[in-house]
């Protein structure tokens, strides 16, 4: 695979560099990474949406990756890198899978978004009710849910903030967030 | 029972598929039996789903994939370009192809029941203002009998935009209402809208769901036999699936 392109990027540090590397890392990847999913997991019955997901959830949590601390400390090619995140994702997703499966009965499901439009208004309203939260739930919030850190991550990078707090605090905004979206409080 | 930080844990590492199986089903136990606990829970599971969403990197990651997307044909199928000589042996194309066979024909019965059919009709079509409007907010807010309310009344103050009346029959579908999602759908699927063959699918899935299932499933077969349908796969599926029930 040619690293041209991240290497133009840990050169220049510019985000479109970095985009741009994306861009042809993607268009390389797509269609091995399919192949590489049907062989190493063809027993678990897959199908082409599942692979897509696994491999947007790995390359989300790749680019968060080269984007934060860029190539220090991989040892290997990035494509051995992306794949050995890609592994790890595998094995969450058949273990989310199997829980969501034994709770669709008592959960309902999930609405799958798949239109375009619909995502952007998604999108559009989820970043309404986020914005309304307060600076250091959206901080906690976007640490957890979007660059899947633990808590002893987030303490790092939030002074003063014990795993404990930071535990506590989550609970509280993610609270504030269902009833800004309109979801009353449970009776205690 | 109220959900506790602790249980909020739990279900946030159920969620991201790493807490382990005793400790899951601790946690499923809880939810099976408590339902005041099990309605959080499931509002805390939708949450942590949709936050997701507002994620910069993911709606980067979805644009660069969307720049990337495959060519399609006309149908709107997916064509995959892969060049043979790239794959290291005959071999691995041929156990490339069984696999493909072997999971085309071996996939699991998927269940046609009234608690999962709603979440096919998904949210509605976006206004032309990118602000939210009552309505849209409504529906988020899951209000949907308010939302359809206030759907139908732009519909009647503006009856050529069959928008609002599509977003009428979504918000009633989400609030079980079928004959008026049947009605909505109905007129909607008539009419020039250019989201009418989405209705059609959602005028068969209302049928279905309100009872009346030898008019849904007629409607469903006109779907799936119309080679431009862009639903007709969705269609194909659910016929599949009141098959094999």
């Amino acid at each position: 695979m040619n690293h041209q392109n991240f290497s133009n990027y840990l050169i220049s540090g510019s985000k479109s560099d970095l985009d741009k590397a994306f861009f042809h890392f993607d268009k390389t990847m797509r269609i091995p990474f399919q192949y590489w999913s049907y062989f190493h997991y063809w027993l678990k019955s897959i199908d082409d949406s599942d692979i897509t997901e696994v491999y947007q959830e790995s390359l989300i949590v790749f680019y968060n990756r080269i984007n934060n601390t860029g190539t220090e400390g991989i040892n290997t090619s990035l494509k051995s890198f992306f794949y050995g995140i890609a592994r790890n994702k595998w094995r969450e997703y058949f273990r989310k899978r199997k829980f969501t499966e034994e709770l669709s009965d008592v959960f309902g499901v999930v609405d799958q978004v798949e239109d375009k439009q619909e995502q952007e208004m998604l999108f559009n309203a989820m970043e309404v009710y986020f914005e309304q939260l307060p600076k250091p739930c959206q901080d906690i919030l976007r640490f957890t849910f979007h660059q899947d850190l633990d808590c002893k991550e987030i303490g790092t990078l939030i002074p003063n903030l014990s795993i404990e707090n930071c535990r506590q605090k989550r609970f509280v905004c993610l609270q504030k967030m269902r009833e800004k979206m309109g979801v009353k409080k449970a009776k205690p | 029972m109220t959900m506790s930080t602790q249980d909020f844990e739990q279900l946030r590492l159920m969620y991201k598929g790493r807490l382990s199986v005793k400790e899951a089903n601790v946690l499923k136990q809880k939810i099976a039996e408590d339902s005041a606990f099990r309605e959080e829970a499931n509002d805390f599971w939708a949450l942590m789903h949709q936050i997701k969403v507002v994620d910069p990197t993911r709606k980067k990651i979805s644009e660069i994939l969307a720049k990337n997307a495959l060519p399609t044909h006309q149908a709107g199928r997916v064509r995959k370009i892969v060049s043979l000589a790239r794959l290291s042996s005959a071999a691995t194309v041929l156990l490339v192809i069984g696999v493909s066979v072997f999971l085309a024909l071996g996939g699991p019965p998927i269940e046609l029941s009234a608690s999962e059919e709603p979440s096919i009709v998904s949210n509605f079509q976006k206004s032309g203002s990118s602000r939210l409007s009552t309505g849209e907010m409504d529906f988020y807010q899951k209000k949907y009998s308010s939302a359809a309310q206030y759907f139908y009344q732009a519909f009647e103050a503006n009856p050529k935009e069959y928008i609002f009346l599509y977003n009428y029959g979504v918000a009633s579908y989400k609030d079980k209402n079928w004959s008026e999602a049947q009605n909505a759908f109905k007129a909607v699927t008539q009419s020039t809208y250019e989201y009418n063959e989405s209705a059609e699918l959602y005028w068969a899935l209302s049928l279905l769901m309100g009872k009346k299932k030898e008019e849904g499933k007629l409607i469903l077969e006109s779907i799936a036999n119309s080679p431009q349908h862009h639903k007709k796969e969705t269609a194909k599926k659910l016929l599949l699936k009141m098959k094999k029930n």
